[in-house]
């Protein structure tokens, strides 16, 4: 099992500020977010860059699988370039970026007509076990079993991370799958170290429930 | 040991914290001498602690692989012609000064209330067209009998049709016609006048007015209700929260404007006229209109 490293060990982590096609390291989100609603695309690819997988990965826990996955990502990534001039910077980035990805979500799950059970913004926690959906790719050199294995260990597991709180669901992404530290987290959202570390506390407690529930651990 | 299988710890609720900390390297020496020593002895958290490895390891392998063409698609699509973001209506223009940016935004909002008006006043026409229609074969009646209470009714609506009502936006905005006469006073005769309001638009103009003769008369204890200006909301609303979204949606069509401090409303109508203090009535909302005249009059915002 891997443990987790403490903060200034983390690992190389895409981090606002940090990473940066534009070439603009030092650019805030919110300076990059007003450059990008005058059309600068150059901007815009940074803050691809910064949160496309995060993205990417809140899309696959809405869609479950990957070729749906993209095609919110990319929905949501235009929805936000669209948006964007209307960015008065009153607000984080990250949050503004949220309400978009969440707004395209309820879209998706409309569209789809899906139970609000899989939607993100209204989990229903007495949904019976996850649906069975294409998993998404494991390594190359994995055995038969591994792979299989871990597909269905991955699906029961974004399954289980849509049915989090909005909140809960994104300091655990941040955190757990991108490897954002604490300090890193809270300054996406805004928050203080403490508030962080409490919610990714219970966001963890309530994954860890509803895991049982879905018979995750062996 | 499967948790299910163990005893259940009684102090299950402290360890958990300090479970996680461990887990994730975090807890301070002697709290994790402390949890070292306690998971010898509690097959229950060992346990616990396995499903957090377990489940921390499992969101941090192999997550779903990103598609590698999704940036590019993204990118491509972002510098394609019609997805360059629109100039936003209330967005600043590149090299815009606050002034212009104000300016222009009021002109937008003029142009959309004259659109309002216009398309308020084409409605209008259509359903006093339609009244005229409906009002055909009373008018044959009327003709026929040479008396009666049909022509009380057409007095009255010819009268009120003098009122300078109107229709704006599905809003009715007028003054109280005078009381006359030959008017039937709903709470005279409210039976008569629903019954000659039957199914047709004309009954529903008249019943409007009926409605708003009805609340002006209440309202002389306040204040004089002859030509009291008077709206009408064609929108549900019973609450006083209500009173906000009524206000904004008559500011929106133009028809007044409005402050708000500490609950108290300053309402402004074309004519300059304050509006004091809305209250919320049971069939909507009455305001006084204070024109500095020292003549006060009634605003009725009416929410069927």
């Amino acid at each position: 099992m891997r443990m987790r490293k403490p903060d200034n060990e983390a690992d190389a982590a895409p981090h606002p500020g940090t990473r940066d096609v534009s070439g603009s390291e030092e650019e805030t989100d919110e300076a990059l977010a007003a450059l990008a609603g005058r059309g600068d695309t150059h901007a815009f690819e940074g803050l691809l860059t910064r949160y496309e997988r995060y993205i990417y990965k809140c899309a696959y826990s809405v869609a479950s699988n990957r070729e749906d996955a993209a095609d919110l990502a990319q929905e949501i990534f235009l929805n936000l370039w669209r948006a964007l001039p209307s960015y008065r910077g009153d607000a984080k980035f990250f949050t503004y970026l949220a309400g978009i990805a969440r707004n395209a979500s309820a879209d998706y799950i409309r569209r789809q007509k899906k139970t609000p059970a899989t939607c993100p913004l209204s989990p229903t926690p007495d949904d019976d076990a996850p649906a069975v959906s294409e998993p998404a790719a494991p390594p190359e050199d994995a055995s038969p079993d591994y792979k299989a294995e871990q597909n269905e260990r991955q699906t029961v597991l974004y399954r289980a991370i849509a049915r989090l709180s909005e909140e809960h669901r994104t300091v655990l992404i941040l955190c757990d799958m991108e490897g954002y530290s604490y300090d890193q987290i809270a300054s996406v959202l805004g928050l203080d170290r403490g508030t962080v570390k409490s919610r990714l506390h219970r966001a963890r407690a309530n994954l860890k429930e509803i895991l049982e529930k879905f018979g995750f651990f062996p | 040991m499967k948790r299910q299988n163990a005893k259940p710890c009684s102090d299950a609720g402290y360890w958990e914290p300090r479970l996680y900390a461990y887990a994730e390297n975090e807890a301070p020496p002697e709290e994790r001498a402390a949890t070292e020593a306690h998971l010898k002895q509690c097959a229950y958290c060992k346990a616990q602690l396995d499903d957090i490895l377990f489940m921390i390891d499992a969101l941090r392998t192999e997550p779903p692989a990103m598609p590698d063409t999704l940036h590019d698609d993204i990118m491509r699509r972002v510098r394609a012609t019609e997805d360059i973001p629109a100039a936003d209506k209330n967005s600043p223009a590149p090299g815009e000064t606050p002034l212009i940016t104000m300016v222009r935004r009021q002109k937008a909002t003029e142009k959309k209330q004259a659109r309002i008006r216009l398309i308020g006043g084409l409605a209008a026409a259509c359903v006093i067209a339609v009244g005229i229609w409906q009002l055909l074969p009373m008018l044959s009646g009327i003709a026929a009998a040479g008396s009666g209470e049909a022509s009380k009714v057409l007095t009255d609506m010819q009268t009120q049709e003098a009122g300078d009502g109107s229709f704006i936006g599905g809003v009715f905005v007028g003054n109280t016609p005078p009381p006359t006469e030959g008017h039937k006073s709903p709470e005279t005769t409210p039976e008569t006048t629903e019954e000659e309001a039957n199914d047709s638009i004309l009954g529903s103009i008249f019943s409007i007015f009926s409605q708003k003769s009805e609340h002006a008369t209440t309202a002389e204890s306040v204040t004089e209700a002859e030509n009291a200006p008077a709206v009408i909301v064609s929108a549900a609303a019973s609450a006083e929260a209500r009173i906000r979204d009524v206000l904004d949606t008559l500011s929106d069509d133009g028809i007044l404007t409005y402050t708000e401090t500490d609950g108290t409303y300053l309402v402004r109508c074309d004519g300059g006229a304050d509006v004091l203090l809305p209250e919320l009535t049971e069939k909507g909302i009455a305001m006084t209109i204070s024109d500095g005249t020292g003549e006060d009059r009634i605003i009725e915002i009416r929410i069927r």
